[in-house]
């Protein structure tokens, strides 16, 4: 079972860097999100939410083009939100699922995402990796 | 000499020139998110280079202008070349280079389509327009938010030099190395995620860089870590991260032609965004304290920004001032938070500072933000002989101010018992010691600094015998905080037997071994404590 938290993402994961590194504001949003199944078939996300603020959770499901949901609901809004959505994956393709927890409060909007990846693949970049004639590394693009 | 340099200046007048204009894409977001709209912005004060084709021979150097374009002289006629643009600048005030990791540390480049020089060496390599697509128009956007940075500093710092320390940026698509400031490497990282792309969020960006200026400019002690806007903090993390939002805000609010809400800050998702506002600011409840990164945001914002919210935001400009203050005064400063900054700023515009902090009876910006950098009414009571009178209800939002500053308190007794007295409520980061003297002023009776671990008001207790008045002393305990505020109270009771608090005391609510005030506490009347007004 995959297991992911944003916070995970947004400040644990620089682990190399130094223990005083300022990281961007995380949302007062704990969100919880795994993946199971087959990513390349039928595979099901469950997701849990819950916040320090006196609002509700919106959690919320959104599946990539081409994978289609075949059971449990896409959205749960409460003080506590959770879900289960069963889903099918056309094909071995990677696409990314992103689960979202907004809360809304006090003038503003806060959000977490998650993003659980489907047959995990290098993002190819567009850039071709060279010198310049000094030498130096350039990752160089062409329009 | 004179001959040779107007001859110089002749040659160059007219010498051949390849010319051409670099754009990058951009995507426009609002609070509510992307908006949709995909402009092209022109790629500003970036390095470019006019390159053979046949071997990457380097054939003449330049840089783009406000627009992106660039006019590069001395290349060789009937030559195939391109123009490379890099997402780099060394000079002119700015020293910013993009890279993939700092592993392959590659600069962001991005090449024209190949075209031939004149016989007289002109050429042009047209606009190039730099695509999402095409995956160079991120790193181009990080860029230019590095550049109005360095723009928008230039207009507050006269000291800028000409060359100014390497901000370093990193990002790649499909990073989770996170977004942060590493003030040991001076990079800033950002991420690349589809769930969490920080490419276009100049608001981000021009966060993580305000946290490099600190680091470059100023002095920035913060422990680093997790944080929420709603948070409190420790207070060196507070004026970190509430600095980062100011600059943040400031630079954006700079360039008002692709702003339109700086105050607004946005962070965008693969799906849905973020957004809270400086002004105001959110989270009134919870934004609050100078150990609040969005309360110390909003303060400096309201410094700055128009004198705009009813009566206690008569404030406008200030910019250099702030600057000033965060520049040259708290280098010299150690353990840095807003109190520091609030010192340096009294040095560098003492005539504002009346309507920066406020006072106990005039709302001003800071004590609208519940920053409490004040002298409070009780004053002066730095002695037994000005020792304020501690009523019944005990006394609220004492602040402890000023260099040195200690708050005495008398009670008088007029029979045997005993009293326990305790700070509560600590604001802006307070640390209380609390003392309790004799008559004389000078016989310690108890003394408390922290009252648990993890908990920095304090509690004392002492059996006192006879009529006479004692007092109460409130100082801050060494640490961070200089300042901060309390609540003091005090209940008096039956003599004690042993040192464990005791039920049936009056006078005030008894405190919880956590600090919080219980909602009830013993009743028994003893009546044998007078509050004593005393001049």
């Amino acid at each position: 079972m995959k297991r992911l938290t944003l916070a995970a993402i947004l400040c644990v994961l620089p682990a190399g860097a130094a223990a005083r590194t300022p990281c961007k504001p995380s949302p007062p949003i704990d969100l919880v999100a795994s993946l199971s199944g087959d990513p390349g078939g039928s595979f099901e996300v469950s997701a849990r939410a819950s916040t320090v603020l006196a609002a509700d959770v919106e959690l919320e499901v959104i599946l990539p083009g081409g994978v289609t949901a075949s059971s449990g609901s896409a959205s749960s809004r409460a003080r506590r939100p959770g879900l289960r959505l069963g889903a099918r994956s056309p094909d071995g393709k990677r696409r990314e699922v992103f689960v979202r927890a907004t809360v809304r409060h006090g003038g503003a909007v806060m959000t977490r995402v998650v993003g659980l990846v489907l047959n995990d693949a290098p993002v190819p970049s567009p850039g071709v990796l060279t010198r310049n004639a000094r030498g130096e590394a350039i990752l160089e693009h062409r329009p | 000499m004179r001959t040779a340099a107007f001859v110089l200046a002749l040659s160059s007048a007219a010498a051949a020139q390849v010319t051409g204009t670099f754009r990058y894409q951009d995507r426009v977001y609002d609070a509510g998110g992307f908006t949709g709209a995909q402009p092209f912005r022109p790629v500003r004060q970036a390095e470019v280079e006019i390159v053979r084709s046949s071997d990457g021979a380097t054939m003449g150097t330049g840089t783009t202008d406000g627009a992106g374009a660039f006019s590069v002289a001395g290349v060789p006629g009937s030559t195939d070349v391109f123009a490379r643009v890099y997402a780099r600048r060394a000079g002119s005030g700015m020293n910013a280079s993009v890279r993939n990791n700092p592993f392959a540390a590659a600069v962001y480049t991005a090449a024209s389509s190949p075209f031939v020089t004149t016989v007289a060496g002109n050429g042009t390599s047209g606009t190039v327009d730099l695509t999402i697509a095409g995956g160079a128009a991120p790193a181009f956007n990080i860029f230019d938010a590095a550049v109005k940075s360095f723009q928008y500093q230039a207009t507050v710092d006269v000291d800028l030099p000409a060359l100014p320390p390497l901000l370093l940026l990193y990002w790649e698509a499909g990073t989770a190395n996170g977004t942060y400031f590493d003030p040991v490497a001076g990079a800033v990282f950002f991420l690349g995620l589809a769930s969490d792309p920080d490419q276009y969020d100049d608001d981000i960006l021009l966060h993580e860089i305000g946290h490099w200026v600190a680091n470059a400019f100023s002095k920035d002690d913060t422990p680093g870590g997790s944080h929420t806007v709603v948070s409190q903090l420790d207070a060196r993390l507070s004026w970190s991260e509430g600095w980062a939002h100011y600059w943040s805000a400031a630079v954006r609010r700079a360039f008002p032609g692709e702003y339109a809400a700086p105050a607004i800050q946005v962070d965008n998702f693969g799906s849905g965004n973020s957004f809270f506002d400086l002004e105001g600011p959110s989270f009134p409840v919870e934004a609050v304290m100078a150990t609040n990164e969005l309360a110390v945001g909003a303060a400096l914002w309201d410094i700055t920004d128009a004198a705009n919210e009813g009566t206690f935001d008569l404030l406008s400009g200030n910019e250099m001032a702030v600057w000033q203050a965060v520049n040259d005064r708290i280098p010299l400063r150690t353990e840095i938070t807003l109190e520091d900054f609030r010192a340096g700023l009294e040095l560098e515009a003492p005539l504002i500072m009346a309507d920066v902090t406020g006072s106990e009876g005039t709302l001003r910006i800071l004590n609208a933000l519940g920053v409490r950098y004040y002298l409070d009414g009780n004053e002066p009571n730095g002695g037994p002989g000005t020792a304020a009178p501690l009523g019944p209800g005990g006394a609220a939002q004492r602040t402890i101010f000023g260099a040195g500053d200690e708050d005495w308190y008398a009670l008088t007794l007029t029979g045997e018992g005993s009293v326990q007295a305790w700070t509560s409520a600590l604001g802006d980061g307070g640390n209380t010691t609390l003392e309790l003297f004799a008559s004389d002023g000078f016989t310690l009776l108890a003394a408390n600094d922290d009252r648990a671990p993890g908990d920095p008001s304090s509690f004392v207790q002492a059996s006192l015998s006879g009529t006479g008045t004692f007092f109460l002393r409130v100082r801050a305990s060494t640490g961070v905080i200089e300042h901060g505020y309390y609540d003091l109270s005090a209940a008096v009771g039956p003599p004690l037997s042993g040192t464990a608090p005791r039920a049936g005391y009056c006078g005030a609510s008894l405190p919880a071994p956590s600090g919080t005030v219980p909602a009830a506490a013993g009743a028994l009347l003893l009546g044998m404590l007078a509050w004593r007004r005393r001049r």
